[in-house]
Order: C-alpha cells, then sequence, then structure tokens
C-alpha cells in the first residue's frame, strides 16, 4: 500500500534525491577544479581542524 | 573482531528467547505462532518486556553489528585492510548484507512491533547519512567506499524499518554489483600505482588506464543515483516510500537520506577527481608507469559493468513492481 502512496506524493520531494545528487556532483567538482585555495584555508581553519578530527574519529 | 561479537550476542540471545518461547525456531512455525505471543511479556530481573518486541531489538542488534549500522560500524572500514577482491566480494556484496537480509527474512515478527521498526528506520536513516558525512573527508582509496557501503546499507535498513523489505532488498542486489565494480576498480587503481591507497598521492591517472576509469566513472554514476542507472531505480524509490509513509520516522528518514545523497555525489565525484582528473601528485616514476590491468581483471569489470547499469532496469518491475508478490 506504501508503494501505491509513494507513487502519489508532491513532485518537488520526487525529484529532490536526484537534484541534491546532481548538485553535489557539480558542486564538488566545482570545488576541487577551482576551489582548491578555499579548501586549504576551510580546512587549516579552527573549524574545519574541529569538524575533520570530528570526522575522522571511530 | 569485538563489534561483530556484540552483534552475533544479540542474535544469540534473540534465537534463544525464541527457542525458550516458541519450543521452536524453524521460520515457518515461529511466523505461525506469533499471533499468540502479541500480549505475553518476558520478564526478566522483575522487568516485564513484551516478547515480540525483545527478540525484534535483539535480533536487530545482530543486524546491526552485521551490516556495520552506526554503533557498531567501524569493523567495516578497518576490514579494508584485507585483499581488495576480498572486500569487494565480503564487504561489498554478500557479508555485510546479512543483516538486512535478516530483517527482511524475520519481517513477520518484526510486522508486530512498529517500536522496534521505528528504531530500525532512525538507526537505519543515521547511518545513511553519517556514514556519508565521514566518507567527504577520506583520503584512503578503500575507506572512501568501505563508508559508502556502510551509507548504502544505511538506507537498505531504513527501508526494511518503513516496511518495504522488497525495495530495500532490490537496493541489495543493486548495490552488490555496482559495489564490486567499484571495489574492484579500486583494486585495478591500486594494482596500477604500485599499491598506493592515498587519493592525495595519485591523479592524473585518466590517460594512463582509460578502461579503469571508465569502469569507475560508471560504477560512480551507478552509486551516486545518476538517472536511468541501477542505483537510480532502487535508492529514489526508497526515499519516495519513505516520503510516502506520511510519518515522523518516514519523513526523518528523507530527509537524512536525501542529504546522504548530495553527499554521496560529492564523495563519489571527489573520489574520481583526485584519482584520474587532477594533476599528478605522486612519485614520477610510479605515475609514469601506470598501467591497465591484466585481461582477468579488466573482464570482470566488464561483466561487473552491464548489470550496474541495466538490472535495475530490467528487475525493477519483477522485484518492487505493482502486483509483484517478492
Amino acid at each position: 500500500m506504501n508503494r501505491v502512496d509513494s507513487e502519489f506524493i508532491t513532485h518537488i520531494f520526487k525529484i529532490l534525491p536526484v537534484v541534491l545528487s546532481l548538485l553535489g556532483a557539480t558542486s564538488s567538482f566545482l570545488l576541487y577544479l577551482f576551489g582548491n585555495k578555499l579548501l586549504v584555508q576551510i580546512k587549516m581553519s579552527v573549524l574545519g581542524k574541529k569538524i575533520y578530527n570530528f570526522l575522522n574519529k571511530k | 573482531m569485538i563489534l561483530n561479537r556484540i552483534g552475533d550476542f544479540g542474535l544469540v540471545l534473540g534465537i534463544l528467547i525464541i527457542f525458550v518461547e516458541y519450543k521452536a525456531v524453524d521460520y515457518a512455525t515461529v511466523f505461525a505462532i506469533t499471533p499468540i505471543f502479541t500480549n505475553k511479556f518476558f520478564n526478566f530481573l522483575s522487568f516485564d518486556f513484551d516478547l515480540i518486541s525483545i527478540i525484534c531489538f535483539f535480533l536487530f542488534i545482530g543486524a546491526v553489528g552485521k551490516s556495520a549500522q552506526l554503533g557498531l560500524h567501524t569493523w567495516l572500514p578497518d576490514a579494508m585492510e584485507g585483499p581488495t577482491p576480498v572486500s569487494a566480494l565480503i564487504h561489498a556484496a554478500t557479508m555485510v548484507t546479512a543483516g538486512v537480509f535478516l530483517i527482511a527474512r524475520t519481517s513477520p515478527l518484526f510486522e508486530y512491533t512498529p517500536s522496534i521498526l521505528s528504531l530500525v528506520t532512525i538507526i537505519g536513516a543515521c547511518t545513511a547519512f553519517f556514514a556519508a558525512t565521514v566518507g567527504l573527508l577520506q583520503n584512503d582509496l578503500k575507506r572512501v567506499i568501505a563508508y559508502s557501503t556502510c551509507s548504502q546499507l544505511g538506507y537498505m535498513v531504513f527501508a526494511c524499518g518503513l516496511s518495504n523489505y522488497s525495495v530495500g532488498v532490490f537496493h541489495l542486489v543493486n548495490h552488490a554489483f555496482f559495489k564490486a565494480l567499484l571495489f574492484l576498480g579500486a583494486g585495478s587503481i591500486i594494482h596500477a600505482v604500485a599499491d598506493e591507497q592515498d587519493m592525495r598521492k595519485m591523479g592524473g591517472l585518466k590517460n594512463l588506464v582509460p578502461f579503469t576509469y571508465s569502469m569507475m566513472i560508471i560504477g560512480s554514476l551507478a552509486l551516486i543515483g545518476f538517472p536511468f542507472l541501477t542505483g537510480f531505480y532502487s535508492k529514489d524509490v526508497i526515499l519516495e516510500v519513505a516520503y510516502g509513509k506520511y510519518t515522523l520516522e518516514g519523513h526523518f528518514s528523507y530527509i537524512l537520506g536525501s542529504l546522504g545523497a548530495f553527499f554521496t555525489a560529492f564523495y563519489s565525484t571527489r573520489l574520481v577527481y583526485l584519482t584520474f582528473l587532477s594533476s599528478p601528485n605522486g612519485y614520477k616514476s610510479v605515475i609514469s608507469s601506470a598501467y591497465d590491468s591484466s585481461y582477468q581483471i579488466t573482464l570482470s569489470l566488464f561483466l561487473l559493468v552491464i548489470p550496474s547499469v541495466l538490472i535495475g532496469f530490467y528487475a525493477k518491475d519483477m522485484v518492487i513492481g505493482f502486483g509483484s508478490d517478492f
């Protein structure tokens, strides 16, 4: 029954995951192609280091 | 090791409680007499627990341990020390999905416990999101793919938590093909660059290993859920049914799943960019002598790329189509 209900959800919520996926791929590509300095700055900032350490912990 | 033992202990406890109360452990008998036990309580240390809930909770602990869900997940990236073909077979396609299979196989029990199903959904959604965020910052090629496996297992688990077991199993099957392709592709790359696994020391491999490059691109696109590739047909349906459930945990898992899809696309593109498209960052002698692997490896990659592109489209109606009794 749930599968049938999911066919009738609002169109925006149906395409949102695909849009986010394409956005993620594009932003990653552009960031690594043109934003190397920005990436280094983020990594070396205090918040960046905290996030890096947190996500690399087990 | 210890994390797997915790999961195994939960599974054994679940089976033992089933045996003590039902006096049987075969699926048909247990499922047939479960309605009798719906209002029965299990007494332990003077506390009364709902019998079916406690059984499903312990079975779920077993699934969490085996399928590397949040809390018991760290063993999976650590297991990447093993050979890459082993990772492709065991840590992507077969063993880690046993937890998801356990939930799907014991679904007649889980359906009697809405609270445990909510727990399954929340843990799965959190795993899908957090494993994707951790994958963003890994520099080891295989660890990125390992965290991606964790994340995709989260999608399967929360699909099961939303009572859409066939959708979860469909993603399990699709994931097996493109993740095995990615692991074997990673093995081919590591072989080409003299056993280097750090993506920061790669780069510029696009023209040196063109076949592996094209295979990794297809595998990554299937993982991202690029329209009309295999991952799209299952991941998209999982998120649709999550939203279409119209419950708090359904919307919670939809939001985390969608954000997880964004991060999945981000780290997959990062993997491809750092490995193939960026300027060479490794030793000149290593990068200049990189070449595509032998035909045994390229043939296996080619055999995996066909289902990675087509199986979602062709199997969709059979597994999750309307009227399917799968």
